[in-house]
């Protein structure tokens, strides 16, 4: 089972939104890592048919998925960000309603539909009304709709956006564990959900693959350029001028920088282990204005 | 002033709106154009109501001779006509028509006024408009003299009797009251002047009302888009976090929405008032009102002038008013559709009390939103409130009323809006409107009672069968609670106007006479049955001969003792109770019959009243709101997210049937619910009709219904109510069709609901404010169906009875799938 992009291109206007997005997915989870206006929506959109690409093509095994349609829309689950739903149905009718819209049998959504509910903890509230669901409910319910199915192409949208810690950890294990046989494809804000799970992150910018390596690789890159320094408060600002200032952390024993720099900041600072936070940045550093 | 600014530039920044608000007042002008062309006199020329004055001034005092005058300028008129009659007949003979197609003389005579125009008196104005004008002014005069002595006599009567009997003064408010009638009535008398001249354009304007439906379309739209949109884009808390988020905008949206209503009212007032002027013109400004019928009994010696400075306040406050009061439901709610119908609601419950007896409610009757808008109601006779032991009359207390109202809404607004507790303790952040917390609480009951019934059945998890169209269904009707609701009320205000409709009340003199006297005894096929009626009509209506008659037919063996002595009876009967009556209804209807069985039908005489109003049944104004609402939901609900990404669209479209499927089964399902709509409310309407009539001879010739005298085929009574029925059924499927296409076109509630509603009745209005060439596109009558069927009876388009509907229905269909193809592709792409 593969996924290929093949070039894919898309503007708006003059605003290039992807420029000859190339990619060979096979099942795993991919996290897709960019700012905003990277490109991520606008790349998920494509694969779901909701936007149309200038240029390029996406093949599923080989068959380009446009001249797929219905055989590839079986074989797909999407999480959008902001998911709409129907706020006068139940989670088990509305999960019942989307096995229909899958073409799952009965038997099959009668055993899906209640192991669904347990995983994102939405069991208790099966038969109340999705209007009076908190964001976070709602965001579980989106996750459940998506994987309902056993969706071989599995795409999610911020998935842990609105979540607490421990329910993060909950859907991140549980992305995890379905995921083996399945091309998962996240985008996500949030680096330290899909650190620890993703095979391979793909960074995004202005629409064009700036890096793509599981995320030991990409740590490597900026081994040696993590420091952690002890500072004074009247000195802060001036680091900030002056380096990639990461974390600032105000504790007991003064405050504590952590800096993104080649060469080293001070005297005392010393050596961090880089996270992929520290390479979001380093990345996109000037973008976000770090 | 800058806030009021930015309000007004969001108001106008929302294109469509301002569309429609253009639209409305175009067809308002339209309509108001067709209505009054043809009256008064300006088509004649710019002198034309100067020369009806002069005409008028000759025969002001001497009614005899305006009478001999009348009939001679009538007389040459009719000659001339039926000379122009004899030489169309002719031309059309010459042309190759068949004879019988040659319209009659009255129908052509319709078609072709010019014919009867002769000039004998004036130059420019013809004879026959002034053979009708002048009998009217002096009738108009002789009825204000009339009227105005009545009621100063009923008034001092009134008067004298309850100061004697009742030892009331002017401290009684009935004393008061008769006393200012008297009072006012006599400076009427002694003031204006009636009946001297032509009043050219001021009836028009003044007793124009249909602009009113136009108005208040335009007011209820507009409180809809200052408050509404503000929620919907998700701006509203991010407004209230701001320093001049509250109580400043709030009193900006409040003050732009007054303004604004006020000049909308002024600009259609305008409009009518500059269209009635190109159509007719206007006489002097100084004419007494009281030369306009309606208002031949107004209270005030007041000029036109006077009264239309008057009745354009009148309107504005009336506006502001009702503009306060529906804002208010729409600032309550934020929504679209409440907004909708809640204005709707307000301006149907005005327009109802219009009808009140005036007698038993004037206070209901007058002074309602709808009457102050129209000002005519108020201004028909001298009506006043009770103020402690005094009185207001109507005329200044409208206004006052208006005033109050807009406060009393406008006030609340600026609280809501502004998100102020009346306790006066104020909550951070975003606050939660009264609807919106009722919403929650009743959410939160009905989960509880969701899991204490979930509980109990845990080991029967339901299973719901995976049938797309059963699940359209459900989402858009069966499990959508406000829908429900909706549906409900209208079902019950069908069920109220169905009983209201069906009120048989007395028939006529003349209907009594024709089945009491005649049908009982000449019932049946007119071949059979027209020389016992003929004979039946000379024995009642020939004196003796009749008599005579009678009796011959007895001795004759015509008739037997029996029927000789029932006869007898009714001509006895008829003599004691009827005196000189003179059955010409009877024989009218007898000539009707004749003239068809002429044209080769055999019409029926029967009992046919209740017929006739099962069959003539117009428009379901509920039915149609009900389809309209649970239409409009079929694609829009997909679309209902903040912004384009927060659409459920997006991943129905992502799924196996979420696309072709989806669109197939969502047609499928309203046909399914307008199918089972229609069947329920159009058979209220049925039900309650055949319970309350006598609905004998079904298979009667459709054509012996004088209602539909112009049906030429053989289809009897039973075949028309069955097609009938039918196709309103239909009506209501294609419908929701269409409405349908529009959902998935516009992807929104509101501009789609906007749209439907614009498309069907803005024609509907048009043809019953009397556009006859409406009748071809008025969906209204189409939905009805029987009204189309009569005009298209009438028309014989294509030499067929229904000749128009069904062109009408096929270009409706035509379009309705042309929209849906349309949908399709914007749906599936």
């Amino acid at each position: 089972m593969t996924l290929v992009f093949d070039e894919v291109s898309k503007s708006y206007g003059k605003t290039k939104a992807l420029t000859g997005f190339s990619a060979a997915l096979d099942p795993g989870i991919y996290a897709l890592l960019g700012p905003n206006g990277s490109g991520k929506s606008t790349l998920m959109n494509i694969l779901t048919d909701n936007l149309k690409a200038d240029s390029g093509h996406i093949l599923y095994d080989g068959e380009d998925v446009l001249k797929m349609g219905v055989r590839f829309r079986e074989k797909l689950g999407f999480m959008p960000q902001y998911p709409g739903m129907y706020g006068n149905f139940s989670a088990e009718k509305f999960l019942w309603y989307m096995a229909t819209l899958k073409g799952m049998k009965k038997e099959e959504a009668q055993k899906q539909i209640p192991e669904i509910l347990n995983a994102v903890e939405l069991s208790d509230v099966a038969s109340h009304r999705i209007s009076s669901f908190s964001g976070g409910m709602k965001q579980r319910l989106a996750l459940a709709q998506a994987v309902l199915g056993d969706p071989k192409v599995l795409i999610l949208d911020e998935p842990t956006a609105g979540l607490d810690p421990k329910q993060r950890i909950a859907i991140r294990n549980y992305i995890s564990r379905i995921a083996f046989d399945k091309i998962v494809l996240i985008a996500t804000h949030v680096v330290s959900d899909v650190e620890y799970i993703a095979k391979e992150v793909i960074m995004l910018k202005k629409g064009v693959i700036v890096d793509r390596a599981p995320t030991p690789q990409l740590l490597c890159k900026i081994e040696g350029q993590v420091w952690s320094l002890p500072a004074k408060e009247e000195e802060v600002a001036e680091y900030q001028r002056t380096f990639a200032v990461t974390n600032i952390l105000k504790g007991e024993n003064g405050i504590s920088l952590r800096i993104l720099s080649e060469k080293k900041p001070a005297e005392n600072a010393t050596l961090a282990a880089p996270t992929l936070e520290d390479y979001y940045l380093h990345v996109f550093g000037e973008q976000t204005g770090v | 002033m800058k806030l009021f600014g930015y309000e007004f530039r969001k108001l106008i920044g929302i294109r469509y709106f301002v569309i429609l608000l253009v639209l409305l007042m175009i067809a308002s002008g339209i309509l108001c154009y067709f209505r009054v062309k043809d009256e008064g006199v300006g088509k004649f020329g710019a002198n034309a109501a100067d020369e009806v004055n002069a005409f008028l001034k000759e025969y002001a005092d001497k009614p005899e001779e305006l009478k001999e005058q009348v009939q001679f300028l009538s007389m040459k008129a009719g000659e001339k006509a039926t000379l122009r009659y004899e030489a169309y007949r002719k031309e059309m003979l010459d042309k190759g028509m068949d004879e019988e197609s040659i319209p009659w003389y009255f129908d052509a005579l319709k078609k072709h006024p010019d014919w009867a125009y002769t000039y004998n008196y004036s130059e420019t104005v013809p004879d026959t408009v002034l053979a009708e004008i002048g009998p009217k002014v002096l009738e108009n005069k002789e009825k204000y003299n009339s009227g105005m002595a009545s009621i100063l006599r009923q008034a001092k009567s009134n008067a004298q009797r309850l100061e004697e009997d009742e030892g009331m003064d002017m401290g009684d408010y009935l004393y008061y009251y008769q006393a200012q009638v008297y009072l006012r009535y006599a400076k009427v008398l002694e003031n204006a002047s009636v009946g001297d001249r032509y009043v050219s354009g001021w009836t028009q304007f003044f007793e124009y009302r249909y602009g009113d439906f136009f108005l208040f379309g335009a007011l209820i739209l507009l409180c809809c888009m200052v408050f509404v949109p503000e929620k919907q884009c998700g701006m509203l808390p991010i407004l209230r976090t701001a320093r001049k988020g509250r109580i400043q905008v709030a009193c900006a949206k409040v003050s732009l929405l007054l303004l604004s209503s006020a000049v909308l009212a002024l600009v259609f007032a305008a409009i009518h008032f500059f269209v009635i002027f190109c159509a007719c013109g206007y006489s002097s400004f100084s004419d007494s009102v009281q030369n306009i019928p309606s208002l031949l009994l107004f209270p005030k010696a007041w000029t036109m002038g006077q009264y239309l400075a008057y009745s354009v306040l009148l309107k504005v406050l009336a506006a502001v008013a009702f503009s306060a009061a529906a804002g208010f439901l729409s600032a309550l709610t934020y929504s679209p559709v409440l907004s909708y119908l809640g204005g709707a609601a307000i301006f149907g419950g005005s327009f109802g009390m219009s009808f009140m007896d005036v007698g038993q409610h004037p206070f209901y009757h007058c002074l309602n939103f709808y009457s102050m808008e129209n000002v005519a109601p108020i201004a028909e006779r001298l009506h006043m409130v009770q103020i402690f032991n005094s009185g207001m009359e109507y005329i200044l207390f409208a206004p006052l009323l208006c005033l109050g109202c807009t406060v009393l809404f406008a006030l609340p607004t600026v609280a809501l809006v502004s998100g102020v507790r009346m306790s006066g303790r104020t909550k951070a952040a975003e606050r939660q409107s009264v609807f919106k917390r009722l919403k929650k609480s009743l959410l939160t009951f009905e989960n509880s009672l969701r899991t204490k019934m979930a509980k109990k059945s845990k080991e029967k998890r339901k299973i719901y069968r995976v049938g797309l169209v059963r699940w359209e269904n459900r989402k858009q009707f069966l499990w959508n609670v406000p829908v429900l609701l909706l549906t409900a009320i209208l079902f019950g205000v069908q069920i109220f106007v169905s009983f209201r409709a069906a009120d048989n009340g007395t028939p006529s003199l003349e209907y009594r006479v024709y089945t009491h006297f005649l049908l009982s005894e000449a019932r049946g096929p007119y071949s059979q049955q027209a020389e016992k009626y003929d004979n039946l009509i000379n024995i009642y209506t020939k004196g003796d001969e009749g008599r005579q008659i009678l009796s011959e037919d007895y001795r004759d063996g015509r008739i037997d003792r029996e029927t000789y002595e029932r006869y007898t009876e009714y001509l006895r009967t008829i003599r004691n109770n009827l005196g000189t009556y003179d059955f010409r209804t009877a024989r009218e209807h007898y000539d009707l019959l004749k003239s068809m069985n002429e044209s080769g039908l055999d019409p029926w005489f029967i009992d046919y009243l209740s017929w006739s109003r099962l069959l003539t049944g117009k428009i379901s104004y509920p039915l149609f709101a009900c389809i309209l609402v649970v239409a409009i939901l079929t694609f829009t609900v997909e679309y209902t997210g903040k912004s384009k990404a927060e659409n459920f669209a997006n991943i129905l479209r992502c799924t196996k049937l979420g696309r072709k499927k989806t669109f197939l089964a969502k047609c499928l399902s309203i046909l399914c619910i307008c199918f089972v709509l229609a069947l329920l409310f159009w058979g209220v309407e049925y039900i309650f009709m055949l319970r309350s009539g006598n609905f004998p001879d079904i298979d009667a010739p459709l054509c012996s219904l004088p209602v539909f005298s112009q049906a030429s085929g053989g289809i009897t009574i039973r075949q028309y109510l069955i097609f009938s029925l039918a196709a309103r059924v239909l009506s209501a499927m294609l419908t929701g069709l269409f409405v349908t296409a529009v959902s998935a076109l516009t992807r929104n509630i509101f501009s789609g609901l906007t749209v439907s509603v614009a498309v069907t009745m803005i024609p509907t209005l048009l043809y019953m404010a009397g556009m006859n060439g409406a009748g071809y596109i008025s969906f209204g009558s189409w939905f009805g169906v029987n009204e189309m069927i009569q005009f298209s009876m009438k028309n014989d388009l294509f030499g067929w009875d229904f000749g128009v509907y069904a062109l009408y229905t096929g270009i409706f269909a035509a379009v309705t799938v042309l929209l849906l193809a349309a949908a399709r592709k914007k749906f599936i792409k």
